[in-house]
């Protein structure tokens, strides 16, 4: 297990540097200037803009002091952000991304998991129908659609909570969060079906049920654990993009997350708030997914040893 | 079938979740006006809180409560000038030499007394080349200014302005300005507090601390401002908030407790927030949520006169758009009418000029009107009848369902009207667009200018010879004289007729076409009182109050 961790976290340490590397060409070829304004800024001044931040000199100059900066994590000012540096802006807009990701990961589980089980154990009966179109229906709304809806109704008419906005977080996670879920928790229960029904035609869950088990006892102590399998290896990704934020979530309930601050450094050329966010984004993929190949191999070893042997 | 309750659970955990929420229904709008906290939405995030180092019209909206220049905005008519720190003004004879007395009470955030040498510290801030000010042309208006600004005059006493003793500033501009105490009312002329300024600046590379751009004065705590409230918090994406500033000289005058302004960027996320009772005030709207609010809600919208035009402009180095017919016909054959009425639907007046009428000060001429047939007429004397032979021309415009709505409107109307067939619309984003029109690589192109102060130069200027707002190729010497004339005209009224003449060239060679001059459409809670329609709608909050109805 040791040196599958090693070895995942070498080929990581890659991957993010070479994500950040084409990043930061592809927004150097990027057309359009980051300081340019409605009302036109003098050339001179221009032109001592892009001194100042030494986009006067060579490309590949300009691309080593990035990394330099990221080897001691000081991406230095945002040039959207006159006040705050790059590091600042992160770290004030991670823990909301946090927060509604974890929100969303929670509901999604509360919700895809017993919907996943109960569809599996009544299969082809019309509970298993309902709850599968359902789910069907929560892939295919896309969360621009659920998300206002839901403000809609229970913000705005039913007045259960509000609307949108950050303004008191102790209630402001639970329409974000509960979007979210819906929209994963689909995705999760049906993974969850897909891996309990095969999980249920196993030979040893024959074997329980021969002892004389009861049915739940055979459900949740025997089959559950093996049918949660393509469940986690759908939640390394999941959690990635759930936690990392998301320009259409924070849009829609407006909230201070780290996906407004992606999009907005693509429109504005902001490259050392971009370069930061794609890190962020990036090292957050990676690291949820290494999780859950590490949780993948605890559900079910034969995955370990596979690894191993694909190692070797 | 059996039915099972376990579907049932995440349902019956929201609306416990929501009962428990709801308990307390009183809405956040009715706590705030209890509180006397005005919640303000605000377009998108400030990029500082530095009158030198922004130009948005969001970022101006809170610089206005945390700083006062010399003179400041009138409540009820923003054609009419404040006293600000300075309690009076004159200037010479021929307006090119004028005088700002301070008050004596006039005090920064701290306790500190405003000086006239904090304004022409400030001023040279923002004139120094190394400060990097995208909006410092705004003080170009003195003497010397644009000269130090780019760096071909080092000596700043050489720049026009000085304080000439404690309560007294004199400012000396390039050439007679009647109007500027209308100008020093922007957020660009705003003094900054120098001790915090050169504190903060502090470095070990040996720059000038005055011009440092990232340095921790704008963060709460440390922030010193003049006018009636100062920082209280920054949460990037989420508010600025900022409260009374007890030394403020007019404290007294002060009603709100806070005011919070939200950055909400999208306009049907803002009017969501108006509706759930958590801001007062919308920054814009839905356009194609006017109508609704119009029949079902008219007391909270909103639709005041704005001091902003929206036009096209040709870009003259690109044939044939060269051609004065051909770009008088395309401008004859738009109906504004019919794009105001069915498409911005804001209330919007259609524009048959640049500048738009300034009540009581300047009505522009009318020229650009509607008239297919001699629009079809113009475009047979410019080569091109019924369109053929006209080679295809881009129309240009950012992003956004609007431009692209009234582009095709127009595009029809070009065809309907002329046979022009090879019209492309071009769509970019913002800032490629920015810079496709700075470096005038467009044919034709959508843009928009909202006032800095109300005159109508404020829109005539943009189109002397190499303004850098130009960008249509067009230059003309006569307009551009008449535009000095109008600055040495003996009375006010002489001045409006110079300038009506000027405009009217500038409306028979049509570099650009003018579509409809603005409207501000916005929702306002009916207990916001003093937030009376002004044309450049820069409220002074200190008169601002809430009062439940």
């Amino acid at each position: 297990m040791g040196r599958f961790i090693i070895s995942r976290t070498l080929q990581a340490i890659v991957v993010l540097f070479s994500i950040l590397t084409i990043t930061f060409f592809l927004t150097r070829m990027a057309p359009g200037n980051p300081f340019q304004e409605d009302k036109a800024i003098p050339p001179h001044i221009l032109a001592k803009m892009d001194a100042y931040w030494g986009r006067d000199q060579p490309v590949m100059i300009q691309y080593f002091k990035q990394m330099g900066n990221f080897l001691r994590w000081d991406l230095g000012p945002s040039f959207g952000n006159k006040g705050f540096t790059v590091n600042e802006v992160i770290a004030m807009a991670f823990p909301v991304s946090f927060m509604i990701g974890c929100a969303g990961l929670v509901f999604a589980l509360v919700i895809g998991i017993p919907i996943g089980v109960l569809s599996a154990v009544k299969r082809n009966t019309g509970t298993d129908y309902s709850l599968m179109s359902l789910a069907l229906i929560g892939i295919c709304l896309p969360t621009f659609v659920i998300g206002p809806l839901l403000s809609i109704l229970l913000g705005i008419k039913l007045n259960w909570f509000p609307a949108l906005g950050w303004e008191n977080p102790k209630v402001n996670w639970i329409l974000p969060g509960l979007t979210l879920g819906l929209f994963y928790g689909a995705y999760f229960a049906r993974l969850t079906r897909a891996g309990m029904l095969e999980t249920l035609s196993q030979d040893y869950i024959r074997t329980a049920r021969s002892k004389g088990l009861s049915e739940t006892r055979v459900v949740l102590m025997h089959a559950l654990k093996g049918g949660l399998v393509p469940v986690v290896g759908f939640i390394g990704p999941a959690v990635a993009a759930l936690i990392g934020g998301s320009f259409v979530m924070e849009t829609v309930f407006q909230l201070p997350g780290l996906g407004t601050h992606f999009i907005r450094a693509v429109t504005n050329r902001d490259t050392p708030l971009l370069l930061g966010s794609v890190f962020t984004f990036g090292a957050l993929i990676l690291l949820t997914n290494l999780l859950s190949d590490i949780l993948l191999a605890w559900l079910d070893p034969r995955q370990q040893k596979s690894s191993s042997r694909a190692e070797a | 079938m059996r039915c099972s309750y376990t579907s049932f659970v995440p349902i019956i955990f929201l609306a416990l979740c929501g009962c428990l929420v709801s308990c307390n229904k009183e809405s956040r709008v009715d706590w705030a006006i209890r509180n006397k906290i005005l919640l303000l939405g605000n377009g998108s995030e400030p990029k500082a809180l530095d009158p030198h180092l922004v130009s948005s019209v969001g970022d101006s909206n809170i610089l206005r409560s945390l700083f006062e220049g010399l003179v400041t905005y009138h409540p009820t008519d923003d054609s009419q000038n404040a006293p600000g720190v300075a309690e009076r003004w004159e200037s010479n004879e021929d307006y090119t030499v004028w005088t700002f007395y301070f008050r004596d009470n006039a005090k920064w955030s701290n306790g500190d007394p405003v000086t006239p040498r904090d304004f022409v510290y400030a001023y040279r801030r923002i004139l120094s080349p190394d400060m990097l000010s995208p909006y410092a042309s705004m003080l170009y208006f003195l003497k010397n200014g644009k000269q130090f600004n780019e760096g071909t005059l080092t000596d700043f006493s050489q720049v026009g302005v000085k304080a000439l003793d404690d309560r007294t500033l004199e400012c000396t501009l390039e050439q007679p300005t009647a109007f500027f105490p209308q100008v020093v009312k922007h957020t660009t002329w705003y003094p900054v507090h120098p001790a915090t300024i050169e504190a903060f600046g502090k470095n070990d590379d040996g720059l000038d601390p005055m011009t440092m751009q990232f340095t921790l004065w704008q963060r709460p705590g440390n922030h010193v401002g003049n006018g009636a409230f100062k920082l209280k918090s920054w949460v990037i994406n989420k508010s600025v908030v900022v409260e009374p500033n007890p030394n403020y000289w007019d404290a007294d005058q002060v009603k709100l407790k806070e005011i919070r302004f939200y950055p909400i960027p999208s306009e049907f996320s803002e009017e969501r927030a108006y509706r759930d009772g958590q801001v007062h005030y919308t920054y814009t709207m839905p356009p194609n949520m006017i109508d609704w609010y119009r029949k079902n809600d008219p007391k909270h919208l909103r639709l005041d006169p704005y001091l902003g035009v929206y036009y096209y402009k040709f870009n003259l180095n690109k044939p044939p758009l060269d051609n004065p017919k051909l770009r008088k016909a395309l401008a004859l054959a738009i109906d504004r009418q019919k794009i105001v009425e069915n498409v911005t639907l804001g209330g919007q007046e259609p524009a048959y000029a640049l500048s738009p009428p300034i009540k009581g000060l300047y009505q522009p001429p009318k020229i650009v009107e509607y008239d297919p047939d001699k629009a079809r007429q113009l475009m047979a004397e410019a080569g091109y009848p019924n369109g053929e032979g006209l080679p295809r021309l881009e129309l240009l415009f950012n992003t956004q369902d609007t431009h692209r709505a009234i582009a095709e409107t127009i595009q029809d109307m070009w065809k309907k009207e002329l046979g022009v067939t090879n019209i492309g619309l071009l769509n970019q984003e913002w800032k490629v667009y920015q810079s496709t029109l700075h470096e005038m690589k467009y044919e034709i192109a959508r843009h928009a200018w909202i006032g800095d102060y109300v005159d109508p130069t404020t829109f005539l200027d943009m189109f002397r010879t190499g303004d850098s707002n130009n960008e249509t190729g067009w230059s003309s010497p006569e307009y551009d004289q008449l535009l000095k004339d109008a600055a040495l005209a003996p009375t006010a009224e002489a001045r409006v007729q110079i300038l009506q003449e000027a405009e009217k060239i500038l409306l028979t060679e049509l570099p650009i076409i003018p579509l409809y001059w603005y409207t501000r459409t916005t929702l306002v809670h009916p207990a916001m009182q003093h937030w009376e329609p002004l044309l450049l709608d820069n409220h002074p909050y200190k008169y601002v109050d809430l009062i439940a109805n």
